[in-house]
């Protein structure tokens, strides 16, 4: 269905450049031996066809300026945005810690600690291997509780939004500015997302990050309102795009089927005259395609 | 006789060439509920230059009748919001593109930095290790071990081993040396600002302000002055230039 959704929206985009014009495809050719008669009446075939063919084509493009689609997924934003990119590579790093630590500062003790235990052993050889083995055996103990693989969804959404609020920072320890805001309500809504991707039946989470996204879109409608310049900003770092945020959305059932949350799953039903209403746009589409293809043929055997 | 004139905003371009929908707002008198109320009515406006951009506030001027439902033209941009916007969202663009670059060198910094913290741990150990050799067992060569003592003690400007004084800095002792340079620049607070107010220290003092003021060094009273100046001495991450 998409996939032919675009198709035809090409096949109005299109006409602008080619040579001929779609009301080409009502041309009747006029045989050598036609009668006068016959002649009237192709003329006036041709005059209907060409009526009914620009009829066509410009409701099919009132359809389309009607269904504007939104240029980028409303709730996830552009999917190769460097800053979430960012922020999966920090929670799945191994090298970052959980809890606040850094791996550097670990290390560091753990040396500390090393070396106070060995300065207290006088004795042979054998003593020391078994206590620096030992204290290798807690620093790995160590290394493994505190490492992102261990811990929990919380943790992880910390380190998520200490780096929003690094990079969306007026100044250094700015947490409260609408841009640091909506940075951490994307983070926030991104990792509820993966939530609601897994557990369809959690409608809960899915109500929360619904009203998430409600909310970083008033706070980017604000920002817009006072500092224009830092929304857009904003907005290219989010991998959002302004009709997201000015144009009317609701993370309804019809957004969860668009964009294939939970798969190919079909989540609205349609009335039976909603069904029909989406029948006859489907003929229609076929049928500028159909025109389309007629004048071009038309249009060759002219020239 | 002057040709009729609105100021409108641009509430829809790029569906039509050369073409916008302006909506003009007017005041008129409802006789029903004896009220000024606003009426709106869109215009399609001709622009010759496509300059026009959703969100611009224009005056347009009416023109011979151009096609069924276009008889006004865009006359001047009165307040070029659209445009402006337009604008923000190229540079916001550029600046996104050129901070993505900055942020991988970060990480690539970070990298490099703890790979540089954990050498120097293990080239620590190595030490220990050697001079433990050195001291229990007496077979090994003594010129050898004691080049490599010397390698390490010189790649990391250590003078002796072992040390009393720190080799590795760790954020608690950083947190502590902060917080003693805090507590010493309070308590000689009065003793800096004065000798920051005097005469001697006139250029120390207005390199600083240029710095940190907002205003023209001139212009700031000597009580101002010094307010500021205490702000910038207690921040420990700024170097008090004169001695205490």
């Amino acid at each position: 269905m998409a996939k032919e959704h675009d198709q035809s929206t090409e096949c109005v985009k299109d006409t602008a450049n080619w040579p001929f014009r779609p009301a080409l495809a009502a041309k009747q050719m006029v045989p050598p031996n036609a009668t006068r008669s016959k002649l009237k009446s192709l003329k006036k075939k041709e005059k209907r066809l060409k009526r009914q063919v620009t009829r066509d084509i410009n409701n099919l493009k009132q359809h389309h300026l009607k269904h504007v689609k939104f240029q980028v997924d409303p709730v996830l934003g552009n999917p190769s945005n460097g800053f979430i990119q960012r922020v999966r590579e920090d929670i799945s790093d191994q090298t970052n810690l959980a809890g606040g630590y850094t791996r550097e500062e670990v290390e560091k003790l753990f040396y500390g600690v090393e070396k106070v235990t060995l300065s207290k052993i006088k004795g042979s050889n054998v003593l020391l291997e078994s206590a620096v083995e030992a204290e290798q055996h807690k620093k790995t103990a160590v290394l493994t509780m505190l490492n992102m693989r261990n811990t929990n969804a919380k943790d992880k959404r910390l380190l998520a939004i200490n780096r929003a609020k690094r990079e969306f920072a007026r100044v250094e320890g700015d947490t409260g500015s609408p841009e640091v805001q909506a940075a951490i309500m994307t983070v926030k809504i991104h990792l509820g997302m993966d939530h609601v991707k897994q557990f369809h039946k959690d409608k809960v989470h899915l109500q929360n990050v619904r009203e998430l996204v409600q909310q970083r879109q008033s706070i980017l409608r604000y920002l817009k309102k006072v500092r224009p310049e830092d929304y857009y900003y904003c907005l290219e770092k989010l991998g959002l795009t302004d009709d997201v945020i000015t144009r009317e959305f609701n993370m309804g059932r019809q957004y969860l089927q668009d964009y294939k949350v939970w798969g190919d799953k079909q989540l609205v039903k349609l009335s039976d005259k909603q069904k029909r209403k989406e029948q006859k746009f489907t003929e229609l589409q076929k049928k500028v395609v159909s025109y389309n293809q007629l004048a071009r043929a038309n249009f060759d055997a002219l020239n | 006789m002057a040709r009729q004139n609105f100021v409108g905003l641009v509430v829809s371009q790029g569906k039509m060439h050369k073409t916008v929908k302006v909506r003009v707002q007017t005041k008129i008198h409802d006789a029903k509920i004896n009220k000024d109320v606003f009426k709106r009515k869109d215009y399609l406006v001709h622009d010759e230059g496509n300059l026009c951009k959703e969100g611009d506030i224009v005056r347009i001027e009416s023109i011979p009748k151009i096609s069924a439902r276009k008889f006004f033209a865009v006359a001047e941009i009165k307040v070029d919001k659209g445009q402006q916007f337009a604008l923000y969202e190229k540079l916001a663009q550029e600046k996104v593109a050129q901070e993505e670059s900055q942020l991988v060198k970060e990480f690539v910094s970070r990298r490099e930095n703890l790979q540089r913290v954990i050498t120097k741990i293990e080239d620590l150990k190595a030490l220990d290790r050697i001079v433990h050799t050195a001291q229990t067992d007496p077979d090994a060569s003594r010129e050898a071990l004691v080049k490599q003592i010397n390698e390490i003690k010189q790649k990391y400007n250590i003078d002796s081993w072992p040390t009393d004084k720190p080799v590795l800095d760790l954020e608690l002792t950083s947190d502590k040396l902060e917080l003693a340079e805090m507590q010493t620049r309070e308590t000689h607070i009065h003793r800096i600002l004065d000798a920051l107010m005097s005469d001697e220290n006139a250029g120390v003092r207005k390199e600083i302000l240029s710095k940190v003021a907002k205003k023209n060094v001139d212009e700031l009273k000597p009580g101002i002055q010094k307010n500021i100046l205490r702000k910038y001495v207690l921040d420990v991450r700024n170097e008090v230039p004169i001695k205490f």
